[in-house]
């Protein structure tokens, strides 16, 4: 668990940053808005072993600031392969003015900077399309 | 239960996460079916809150990797906390009966 959760956090910035920047420049938030889109964001912080803390971390993408990034990527692997996966997690969520109109992913699956599928959201409707599913989770 | 692909299920409707800093435990099962398909069900503090089916039409030219990401990604800039314990995600040889009564 340490083990694996350092890895991560090792890792975050620099995948999200080396992951997108070979996509060419693909940003689905936008539908292509920027044509160079170098995903900066952070990483949380992770005051122990079992804890990470997501605070706001402007993203930059193409040089000038887009919303905000702050997340972890782990287990990229081949889209033919076969797998089974079980994501759990314990989370507690402050946020006090979210709108529905908000973007606001806790967790996706992504090709790349794609995401195919984000499961838990804000609604965002509008940007169902082909290999872009957005849910319609709420926030009390 | 028979889901059509892309298409969420009828079913699971839309669900309130709290964000007043009551935690709660999140779970997601996954199956990955190759050839860029999957399937996956969410579960809030036990209670499935949905369910989903994936197929693309074709594997990527350019991109023939999936990301697991987990975090925060918004359009716009808005002040939040989000403290995650004990975050995992495990390789499982078999998932939960639930799952296999959903999608076979």
């Amino acid at each position: 668990m340490k083990t694996s959760m350092k890895l991560i956090a090792t890792l975050a910035a620099t995948a999200v940053l080396a992951g997108c920047q070979t996509m060419g420049g693909y940003n689905p938030g936008s539908a292509g808005r920027f044509a160079q889109y170098d995903c900066s964001g952070s990483a949380p912080a992770m005051p122990d072993e079992t804890t990470m803390i997501f605070k706001p971390a402007k993203q930059t993408c193409g040089g000038s600031t887009f919303g905000q990034r702050n997340e972890i990527v782990g287990n990229t692997f081949s889209q033919s392969e076969k797998k089974k996966l079980v994501l759990t997690a314990n989370i507690s969520l402050t946020a006090p003015k979210i709108s529905d109109t908000t973007l606001f992913q806790i967790a996706s699956m992504t090709e790349g900077c794609t995401p195919a599928s984000s499961f838990i959201s804000t609604p965002h409707g509008t940007y169902i399309k082909s290999g872009y599913q957005m849910k319609k989770t709420t926030f009390v | 239960m028979t889901l059509k692909k892309n298409k969420r299920s009828e079913t699971d409707g839309r669900t309130a996460i709290p964000r007043d800093g009551t935690p709660f435990d999140l779970k997601v099962e996954f199956n990955f079916k190759g050839k860029g398909a999957f399937d996956y069900i969410v579960y809030l503090d036990g209670k499935r809150i949905d369910t989903f089916r994936y197929e693309r039409p074709a594997l990527s030219k350019n991109n023939k990797e999936y990301a697991l990401k987990f975090g925060l990604y918004s359009q716009k800039y808005f002040d939040y906390t989000m403290v995650v314990k004990n975050f995992r995600v495990d390789k499982v040889e078999k998932l939960s009966d639930e799952f296999y009564a959903t999608f076979d």
